[in-house]
């Protein structure tokens, strides 16, 4: 395979994975009360899931919490 | 050749080194995530720790997209008590006229007022009237009791007291209203909060007690 072709295909795959993680994402930060564009920081590598996961992990939810009682 | 042998060790070995930390810190967040939905916390850890074995990224990307989809135990109803009507057919928002609260099955006798009380207020719900609305704003009339705080509606939910009882139901804002630490939607209607020991508005927990 020639050496664009490599990368278009690289390119896809990464584009294809991104997605595949953004649209749960958008759906979990919705649902915690936040806006679901923070899901696509998956579009910036290697730390952009770092990012969503602190904030969703560290930050209190707009729409709330289950209770430690429930926990 | 010892020296870049060693120099390409050492890179090998920092590379491990950041996924490990990488790893763990995905791990505990993941852990810290699924808890607040309700789920054991675990569960989250393991589906991280999933991608250290042969399993490779593919179930932790199935079970983050069933993570997203299903259902969180935090949305469970709050705890349903008996006496008051069924929940509304219709969702939310609603926050219109008060609609009364439904015969209980059983009157109190104690016909006290009732007291809320945290984030530096006492809100005392006397049974005057047969609703009361709470909400962020300044309370306009008799009626409303202010509970000045940002992640507060305007308005939040009603009070409604009917034979000694006191009703509670959510209007739908954005940061919940709690029973004991179960959440009340909208779809659920008036619940008795008669036995309950607190609420939780948004951020501000008010005790429930007697006056």
């Amino acid at each position: 395979m020639k050496k664009g072709g490599l990368v278009r295909t690289r390119r896809g795959a990464r584009g294809l994975m991104a997605l595949v993680l953004i649209i749960p994402t958008w759906r979990i930060c919705t649902r915690a009360g936040f806006s679901g564009a923070l899901s696509l920081f998956h579009l910036v590598p290697v730390i952009g899931s770092f990012i969503v996961m602190a904030l969703l992990a560290f930050s209190d939810w707009p729409n709330g919490e289950a209770s430690p009682a429930r926990r | 050749m010892g020296v870049e042998i060693a120099a390409l060790m050492g890179f090998f070995g920092l590379t491990s080194a950041f996924a490990l930390v990488a790893t763990i810190l995905a791990a505990w967040m993941a852990w810290r995530i699924v808890e607040k939905t309700g789920l054991p916390g675990w569960a989250g850890l393991g589906a991280i720790l999933l991608t250290l074995t042969g399993v490779g990224s593919i179930v932790p990307l199935v079970l983050l997209w069933i993570f997203a989809f299903m259902r969180w135990p935090r949305d469970d109803p709050a705890r349903a008590l008996p006496g008051y009507g069924a929940a509304p057919a219709g969702g939310p928002p609603r926050p219109a006229p008060p609609r009364a609260l439904a015969p209980p099955a059983a009157a109190l006798a104690d016909r006290r007022a009732w007291k809320l009380t945290g984030g530096g207020l006492a809100l005392i719900v006397d049974g005057s009237a047969t609703a009361y609305v709470l909400t962020g704003a300044p309370a306009a009339q008799p009626t409303e009791l202010s509970v000045p705080d940002p992640s507060i509606g305007r308005p939040h939910a009603r009070l409604l007291i009917a034979a000694g009882r006191l009703g509670l139901e959510d209007l739908g804002t954005a940061g919940g209203t709690f029973i004991d630490g179960a959440r009340l939607l909208p779809e659920h209607g008036p619940r008795d909060i008669s036995a309950a020991r607190s609420i939780r508005l948004g951020t501000v927990e008010l005790a429930l007690s007697r006056a």
